[in-house]
């Protein structure tokens, strides 16, 4: 009996423990950077050679990779997931739901290989670029990664709302463009905002694929919104630089303190999506 | 209260239009492999309440829902044979479903309001078919609100959200919607089952107010309400139509047992 | 046609076109691995040391790395994972708790993948002085998949109604006596389903382990859990870098099949043990 209790409280003091140790950890080691360079890192020149730990580039890339993903993958797969929930036969939901499953598990440097073979090699011809691994490269690919996503959970988002509101507003002769517009969007709109927040976590926090097809060159683009120049992201950053930095250096903690800054914007981003989440199923039930 | 029947005796004869305004013939429906409807053949006249009555599962849902092919949508529907309404067949003649149902407006069972406001609801429907300019708009809700008896309840919260009525008002919004896209048809579907008697009161006496200007069709379980304010009544036992007739006929002197028993002990053993 | 029924046209086009769009996109991603992959495919490649840094020989080693990985995750995750679980549905009793588990529950769940392998690396490398190895790599997968085992092993305890607790009590047992003959054996589909669920993805799983389990070159099998191993992912990785090399892209495009292939296995392993769990408790 006491053993027993001593496993169970055990058990959920080490996950908790995990999850505290984690944030400790990086809250410890970027404070290096933190003393040393104080506001100077929000600034925009990176260059450890000259002590210089500016993460203004990298905060620009994670957003501009993300905001061309986001704006990509919402509008294609809010309208795939209005086809499979409201006009396709229901009888092949459940297939179509499955693949999307598979699609979504495919690992990330898989996307990444093919980002490489085809997607920056396609960028790079079409806008006749020295190297197509540029921002828009890892933009594309971050929205092909992140469509299963939007797809499955905007699909349970528009199915979850009663039939009745269907029949009802058919009844009152509206064509299916008006029901989905006016009556279902509405009702799954909350669900639909804590999709495009799930998959907002996931693009910011995507490494390797990103990581491939970026370029990896530490400066905002010349004008800022040319999507064509290579970049770099937090991750992809963090993917490259960890392994070269002394553990212990200043260096080495600016990069720590970047992924601190990462973690609690997905972190707050994911809490906030499962709030969304569970709130809804309790209406649902 | 004895409103008039319309039509004294069943026409055996070719119906006219003015007079039967939706009938079906040999109409068949199935649900995968459940033969739900089997041989309807129905004529409801233009004008009047008619009353569907019988045990529950006996398709009555069904045959309504069919008549503005709210069923197409779900999963295993399948019917044959026709239902036609003034002249044209239902299911071959409208291509597009939007002009049939503006036609054949639907109330169901359970009120289903939309989350908007009040006066939003009421607008939902014709607000599609044309833009209406502010002024349309007031007096669309008002004439609506008040064809159904709720304009002296809500009048003064009609940015209100819908939700916030009780259900039998909610129920009325409901009719009141359905109104204002100026249907030609009115299918209820057991439109009282689910508000207090009060409420219900209430919906019958709109029910015979309206019935001078549209043609209404009505599900109900209630044989009392069936007694007070039906023209005709359609009988359906186990998806087959057991008699259909006007009201005074089909209470007094029913040909069929069966019809018999259930419109007196509403009791079926089909 | 009324305006209406034009845009009505127009919509349903456009969400034919994003669903044409998707399987598109569907069919080359899968078409692109499988058909590269299988041009490299062999017995051979499947049964043979990685030789030329990868870029010629196969990938034998690199499939037994991943495994052992993720095999010793499992084994490090599911008591933890089971208990925490147990925890959260059958002791917790203030809600203020309730609430701060989920919280750290959903946190460990939105820490992105590279940030649990820069985790490892300072504290279990540099500050433990593990060095780079086996048992650091399945420690860190390990914690990737804690939440989403947890989560599902939860719902189903969850699940189980009360009653049947109840009646237990009912009969004199005491509450671990509930939890292992009476919680414990309808749960444990549930957190099978989960660590299948958690599998599909940690063996995919490249950031996390990249700085502190795995070698890139010279590594069979570990002789220890302390030494380094080698791994599917980041031997794509380190082939995808060097993608002006033929021979290496291709074998790192057979190197994704197999890996894809892993990752079917046990995400539709996953997906009948979900339709056997709704099963379960639909009886
Ligand atoms: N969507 C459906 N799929 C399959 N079978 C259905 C469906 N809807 C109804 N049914 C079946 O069709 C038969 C008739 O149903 P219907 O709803 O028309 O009955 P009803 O007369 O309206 O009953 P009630 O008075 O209880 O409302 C029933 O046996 C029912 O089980
Ligand atoms: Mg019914």
């Amino acid at each position: 009996m006491r053993i027993s209790r001593l496993y169970i409280a055990g058990s959920a003091i080490v996950s908790a423990i995990i999850v505290l140790l984690i944030f400790v950890t990086l809250i410890v080691n970027s404070s290096a950077a933190v003393a040393a360079n104080g506001f100077h890192l929000f600034t925009y020149e990176w260059n450890p050679a000259k002590d210089q730990f500016g993460v203004l580039p990298m905060i620009f890339g994670s957003g501009a990779v993300t905001i061309i993903a986001l704006c990509l993958a919402v509008p294609i797969g809010l309208m795939a997931a209005i086809f499979t929930s409201e006009i396709l036969n229901p009888m092949w939901r459940a297939p179509v739901k499955s693949v999307l499953e598979i699609l979504a598990g495919i690992p990330s440097i898989i996307y990444g290989l093919i980002g490489i073979a085809f997607f920056s090699v396609w960028v790079g011809d079409l806008f006749d670029l020295q190297s197509g691994r540029t921002i828009l490269t890892a933009g594309l690919l971050l929205a092909i990664m992140i469509l299963p996503t939007i797809i499955t959970l905007c699909d349970d988002a528009l199915h979850n709302v009663p039939q009745k509101y269907r029949e009802t507003a058919a009844g009152l002769a509206l064509y299916k463009y008006e029901i989905v517009k006016d009556v279902l969007l509405p009702i799954a709109k909350a669900d639909i905002n804590g999709a495009v927040l799930l998959a907002l976590g996931r693009a910011l926090g995507e490494t390797m694929a990103v990581m491939l097809v970026i370029g990896s060159i530490d400066r905002v683009p010349e004008p800022f919104y040319n999507a064509l120049s290579a970049g770099q992201t937090i991750t992809s950053k963090l993917g490259r630089e960890v392994a070269e930095s002394a553990f212990g250096s200043v260096h080495f903690s600016a990069l720590i303190f970047m992924s601190l800054l990462l973690v609690a914007i997905t972190v707050s981003l994911t809490s906030l999506t499962q709030f969304y989440f569970k709130q809804e199923q309790r209406l649902v039930e | 209260m004895t409103p008039t029947p319309l039509l004294k005796v069943v026409p055996v004869s070719e119906p006219e239009f003015a007079e039967w305004s939706v009938h079906s013939e040999d109409f068949n429906v199935w649900y995968r492999d459940a033969h739900i409807l089997n041989d309807i053949n129905v004529r409801f006249p233009a004008k009047g309440i008619t009353c569907i009555v019988g045990p529950s599962g006996s398709g009555k849902s069904t045959l309504i829902r069919s008549i503005n092919r709210i069923n197409d949508e779900v999963p295993g529907f399948l019917s044959r044979g026709s239902i036609s309404f003034n002249g044209k067949d239902v299911y071959t003649d409208y291509k597009d479903l939007t002009i049939l149902r503006t036609e054949i407006g639907m109330v169901f069972q359970k009120p289903c309001v939309f989350p908007k406001s009040i006066s939003e609801n009421v607008l939902f429907g014709v607000a599609k078919t044309r833009k209406l300019s502010r002024a349309e708009r007031l007096i669309l809700v008002e004439e609506n609100l008040r064809a159904v008896s709720l304009w002296k309840e809500v009048s003064y919260r009609l940015d209100d959200s819908a939700t916030s009525l009780s259900l039998g008002q909610q129920q009325r919004l409901c009719i009141a919607r359905t109104l204002a896209v100026k249907p030609k048809i009115l299918l209820l579907d057991e439109p009282t089952a689910s508000v207090d008697p009060v409420s219900g009161r209430a919906i019958e006496e709109l029910l015979l107010k309206l019935k001078k200007d549209y043609t209404i069709l009505l599900v109900t379980h209630d044989l009392q309400q069936t007694k007070r304010i039906a023209d005709h009544i359609v009988f359906l036992c186990d998806g087959e139509v057991i008699e259909q007739g006007d009201k005074a006929k089909m209470v007094t002197n029913p040909e069929h047992q069966k019809t018999k028993t259930y419109l007196s002990d509403s009791f079926c053993e089909c | 046609m009324s305006n209406r029924s034009i845009a009505n046209t127009a919509f349903v086009f456009l969400s034919r076109l994003a669903t044409g769009i998707c399987g598109f996109i569907l069919v080359f991603l899968i078409g692109v691995i499988v058909w590269n992959g299988m041009n490299s495919m062999n017995i051979q490649f499947l049964l043979s040391e990685a030789s030329n840094f990868g870029a010629s020989g196969g990938i034998l080693y690199q499939i037994v790395g991943s495994l052992l990985l993720v095999v010793m995750a499992s084994v490090l995750v599911m008591p933890v994972a089971i208990g925490t679980a147990l925890f959260k549905s059958e002791y917790i009793t203030s809600p203020a708790l309730f609430r701060l588990s989920s919280i750290l529950i959903y946190s460990l769940n939105g820490i992105p993948s590279v940030t649990f392998g820069i985790f490892g690396l300072i504290f279990f490398v540099n500050i433990l002085g593990t060095g780079i190895s086996w048992f650091v790599g399945s420690i860190i997968l390990a914690m990737m998949m804690l939440p989403t085992i947890v989560l599902t092993t939860y719902q189903s305890v969850n699940s189980i109604p009360s009653s049947y607790r109840e009646n237990a009590y009912a009969l004199g047992l005491n509450k671990w006596q509930v939890i292992v003959k009476v919680l414990l054996p309808q749960s444990f589909h549930g957190a099978v389903t989960g660590l299948l669920i958690a599998l599909a993805r940690a063996i995919g799983e490249t950031a996390p382990i990249m700085f502190i389990a795995t070698a890139f070159s010279g590594i069979t099998v570990p002789g220890s859990l302390f030494d380094p191993v080698v791994s599917l992912p980041t031997h794509i990785l380190a082939l995808a870098q060097q993608a002006t090399n033929e021979a290496a892209l291709q074998n790192a495009w057979g190197s994704s099949l197999v890996l894809l292939s892993l990752v079917l296995v046990f995400s539709v392993s996953a997906l009948l043990s979900r339709l056997r769990l709704k099963e379960i408790s639909q009886r």
